[in-house]
């Protein structure tokens, strides 16, 4: 396999009871592009997310971040490694404000040690960098206006901005964004688009989204993942997939005969 | 009804109220900030208050040694119960927490020869075989204290006035160093944790160890009212220890609101003049019922208290109601 | 060998009277998301209302029985109607849900003490008959208890897998959401539910004071861990779960005092025995014995 992958997915399993949500799919980010992966509700997009991200343990199967196995790793120790996800419908906390939210993201703050009540110093200039750094991001996204309100008062579109930017303060190298333009109205889409082109350029990242739909990443993936029943069907260029016809009829068939 | 005329009643009560802040406030620490619902906080303080006195009694430790002991095995008590729970649901959690605290108070009862059993602290075996008192080393202090002060404030200090100016004073600097702790980034992760285990930890937050520290945290300070508890009363029995005990707690953090630090000693004046106050309902219908009926009136009307506080006025007579608002 | 038939028997006794309060303690769980800490003193006052009408008031046992358990019924059904209704209105969090139970279990057992006084009771049941059973001594009111505890077990299983009440109460417990979608009359659910418990609840009480002979107020709170710890092993809100973990409480808490382990466990720490057995439990299985995976942190 290619040593410029990030993340490499292999035939990983698991089952919640007697349904195999995810079934021995396989899948690679190469650096620095945006891979997608699509598929009907149900597919096993966000299990596969949870298996990545470490919050669900796979049956079997291996995953690779940047050449480390994190199968068997805890969430955070993923997130330590530079993998960063959004949930479904973009979980922000309510009762922290907008730039605590992001601030909540910086990585080996000193502060979260208890014992550096001792050291407030330290403490204060790290969180001193820290405001600062997540107040930047804001402004990327076009948030800064709202950053000490309660991010509970945002509306649906701007907490997945806030999501976005709250994924960058971590600093990750490779991105996964759980169906990051569900729900959004179309002005908004051309929006985040916009940003996550921004992004990408800009922080020089990898991402792995999960989209319902393919005509919204269409445009932006270097890669496409068709799944379907927990399993990948098909892969490759966002223009073959139109051609493939295993991915014609479980998916995209209905849609295109209307069309 | 002399008693509500007495000054030295209310400084008892005033004391008790200074201890129950203290030990609400670890209740604060692990709920206001880390949405922990502990229910066997009590368990905590019995552990420490025990320590305090068995190893003076029975290892003739140095009573101040061995109120440091306390406080440490209040934090081993604290770190077993999270060790096993942290990772439990929330209902889950204070079922179990519950039953930690009734199992410390089991044992105490049960062991005889270690902590007294039934008949109290008054039954731990001594040394010496005579028979000793863990404060005897403790009064000279609060009489040091009287004498300093009786000049300037006359016939009020007794015991008790001396023991309600260390106990509150302690309550002054731990509320100061918690209302501290809760302006780090350490604080700031465990109250994304309060609503959210999810996006922590997919953030690079290790939420167990977080909970784990919170836990431990507020045992510490259950561990440090158990010293006090233990130094007040002189004598523990096990049912001094009792759930209803974390329950009061409970009642002390709703009513100053759970989230402010600055409530919880305003919750356990507002409990200590409850408590006490319930005493002197020396009219009818009160007085229909016999002395001792009346004390289980007191609990049943606490009992009230707090469900209409709960129906009328989730977020504490003092707290916010956009507090509970935003955290459905 | 004796000493094993005898301990099996009495886990098996002490077993059924856990599953019985653990559905209560379950069904309301399941249905109302609410963990009733009162349900270990309505399970006293159920045997200290039965023990007023067939001593003190020479009413027929089994008349006073059932009188006890319709007031239980009746007590719980009553506070639904001013309290739980309204808190479950106003989206109460768990915390206030776990606040308020408490404050009507101490209501309930201060009341207890105000209205039966303090004094330990007996019913009017023939405690010294005994018979042999395979070199195990079997008293009567023992054997009594099983043998009605497994008929309301059994009755209990089939009403919760056949009726549409029971059918009713397992949808609304597995998705409230979609039941209520799907035309089940909440209301009614919500009420049958809070009326089985009560009789369920009335039911334990009078057969644990049978069991234990005397009792006093705090019958019910010495019972209520088990009975916690029956309903989490065996999945909270799951009906079968706590009659499963009722049983295995049951026999593991009157096994462990059994001579062979060590000298045995003395039996004032049998509550001890259900948590340590609990938590042995969640750390292997968290979300109970019947539960699925899910983990978080
Ligand atoms: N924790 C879980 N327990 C049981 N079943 C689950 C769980 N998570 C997901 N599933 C099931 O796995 C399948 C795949 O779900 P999901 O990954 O959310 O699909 P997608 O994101 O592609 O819409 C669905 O049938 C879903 O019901
Ligand atoms: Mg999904």
């Amino acid at each position: 396999m290619s040593t410029n992958n990030i993340l490499e997915v292999e035939n990983v399993s698991i089952a919640f009871g007697g349904l195999k949500a995810v079934n021995g799919a396989s899948l690679t980010v190469e650096r620095g592009t945006i891979t997608s992966v699509i598929g009907p509700n149900g597919a096993g997009k966000t299990t596969l997310f949870n298996l990545v991200s470490g919050s669900l343990t796979a049956d079997s199967g291996s995953i690779k971040l940047d050449g480390t196995s994190i199968e068997k790793l805890k969430p955070h120790q993923i997130a330590h490694l530079g993998l960063i996800r959004t949930f479904q419908g973009a979980k922000i906390i309510k009762r922290l404000s907008v730039l605590e939210n992001i601030v909540l993201a910086g990585q080996n703050n000193p502060g979260e040690k208890l014992w550096r009540i001792m050291t407030p110093k330290v403490r204060r200039d790290y969180e001193e960098a820290a405001k600062e750094k997540a107040y930047g991001l804001l402004k990327e996204v076009g948030l800064e206006s709202l950053s000490d309100s309660f991010a509970g008062i945002l509306s649906g579109g701007q907490r997945k901005l806030l999501d976005l930017s709250r994924c960058l303060m971590a600093d990750p190298k490779i991105m996964l964004l759980d169906e990051p333009f569900a729900g959004v109205n179309p002005a908004l889409v051309e929006r985040l688009l916009t940003v996550l082109n921004t992004i990408r350029a800009k922080h020089s990242l990898s991402f792995l989204l999960v989209e319902h739909d393919l005509e919204t990443v269409m445009n932006i993936s270097d890669k496409v993942v068709v799944m379907a029943q927990g399993q990948v069907i098909a892969s490759g260029l966002p223009g073959s997939i139109y051609d493939n016809d295993v991915v014609v009829d479980a998916y995209l068939g209905s849609r295109k005969r209307n069309s | 009804m002399e008693a509500f005329l007495q000054p030295g009643f209310w400084v008892f009560v005033l004391v008790m109220a200074g201890i129950y802040c203290i030990f609400a406030l670890g209740l604060q620490v692990q709920y206001g900030l880390g949405g922990m619902m502990n229910f066997g906080h009590v368990g905590m303080m019995a552990l420490s208050a025990y320590s305090v006195a068995i190893l003076v009694i029975t290892y003739g430790w140095n009573l101040y040694l061995a109120a440091f002991a306390g406080v440490v095995v209040a934090a081993f008590g604290g770190a077993l119960l999270g060790l096993t729970t942290i990772r439990l649901r929330g209902d889950y959690f204070a079922i179990v927490s519950i039953a930690f605290s009734e199992i410390v108070r089991y044992v105490i009862q049960n062991s005889d020869n270690f902590t007294g059993g039934t008949r109290g602290s008054l039954a731990i075996p001594s040394k010496t075989g005579a028979f000793t008192s863990y404060t005897k080393t403790f009064e000279p202090v609060l009489t040091k204290v009287q004498d300093l002060l009786s000049p300037i404030l006359g016939d009020v200090v007794n015991r008790d006035f001396a023991m309600l100016l260390i106990v509150w004073i302690v309550a002054g600097l731990l509320l100061l160093f918690v209302s501290r702790t809760q302006m780090t980034s350490w604080a700031r992760v465990l109250r994304a944790t309060r609503e959210d285990d999810h996006v922590p930890s997919a953030l690079g937050k290790n939420v167990f160890m977080f909970r784990l520290q919170a836990l431990i945290f507020g045992s510490v300070i259950a561990g440090i009212a158990g010293v006090f508890w233990s130094l007040q009363f002189s004598i523990l029995a096990p049912e001094d220890f009792q759930t209803i005990v974390t329950f009061y707690a409970w009642m002390i953090l709703i009513m100053g609101g759970a989230t402010r630090v600055k409530g919880v000693p305003v919750g356990a004046l507002f409990f200590g003049f409850l408590y006490a106050g319930t005493r002197f309902f020396e009219f009818p219908p009160f007085t229909w019922f016999s002395s001792s009926e009346r004390a289980y009136l007191r609990v049943i009307i606490i009992g009230l208290v707090l469900i209409i506080l709960m129906i009328k006025r989730p977020q504490g007579v003092f707290g916010k109601r956009e507090e509970m608002v935003l955290e459905q | 060998m004796a000493d094993f038939i005898q301990l099996l028997f009495n886990g098996l006794v002490t077993g059924s009277i856990l599953a019985i309060a653990a559905v209560g303690v379950s069904i309301v769980y399941g249905v109302l998301k609410l963990v009733n800490f009162a349900a270990g003193d309505f399970l006293t006052l159920g045997a200290f209302v039965t023990v007023f009408l067939s001593v003190d008031r020479h009413v027929p046992f089994v008349v006073a029985i059932f009188v006890a358990m319709l007031t239980i019924a009746a007590i719980s059904v009553a506070l639904e109607f001013t309290i739980w209704r309204g808190l479950r209105k106003s989206k109460a969090g768990t915390l206030s849900l776990f606040l308020v139970a408490t404050g009507v279990s101490l209501i309930v057992r201060q009341l207890i003490l105000i209205i039966f006084g303090v004094g330990s009771r007996k019913f009017n049941v023939d405690q010294v008959k005994t018979y042999q059973f395979l070199g195990a001594q079997i008293a009567q009111a023992q054997l009594v208890v099983l043998i009605f505890a497994s008929a309301t077990i059994i009755g209990l299983g089939l009403l919760i897998a056949k009726s549409p009440i029971g059918k009713g109460m397992r949808a609304f417990s597995d998705n409230p959401s979609l039941a209520s979608v799907a035309g089940v009359n909440v209301d009614r659910i919500i009420l049958a539910t809070w009326l089985i418990s009560g009789l369920l609840t009335g039911l334990a009480g009078v057969f644990q004071g049978m069991v234990q002979g005397s009792f006093e107020s705090t019958m019910g709170w010495m019972l209520l861990l088990p009975i916690f710890a029956a309903v989490v092993l065996g999945t909270i809100g799951d009906a079968y779960g706590a009659l499963l973990g009722g049983f295995v409480l049951g026999l593991v808490m009157e096994l462990s005092t059994w001579s062979i382990f060590f000298g045995g466990v003395p039996s004032s720490y049998k509550p001890v025995v259900a948590f340590a057995t609990l938590a042995l439990v969640l750390l292997v299985k968290p979300e109970g014995l019947l539960g699925y995976k899910a983990r978080s942190i």
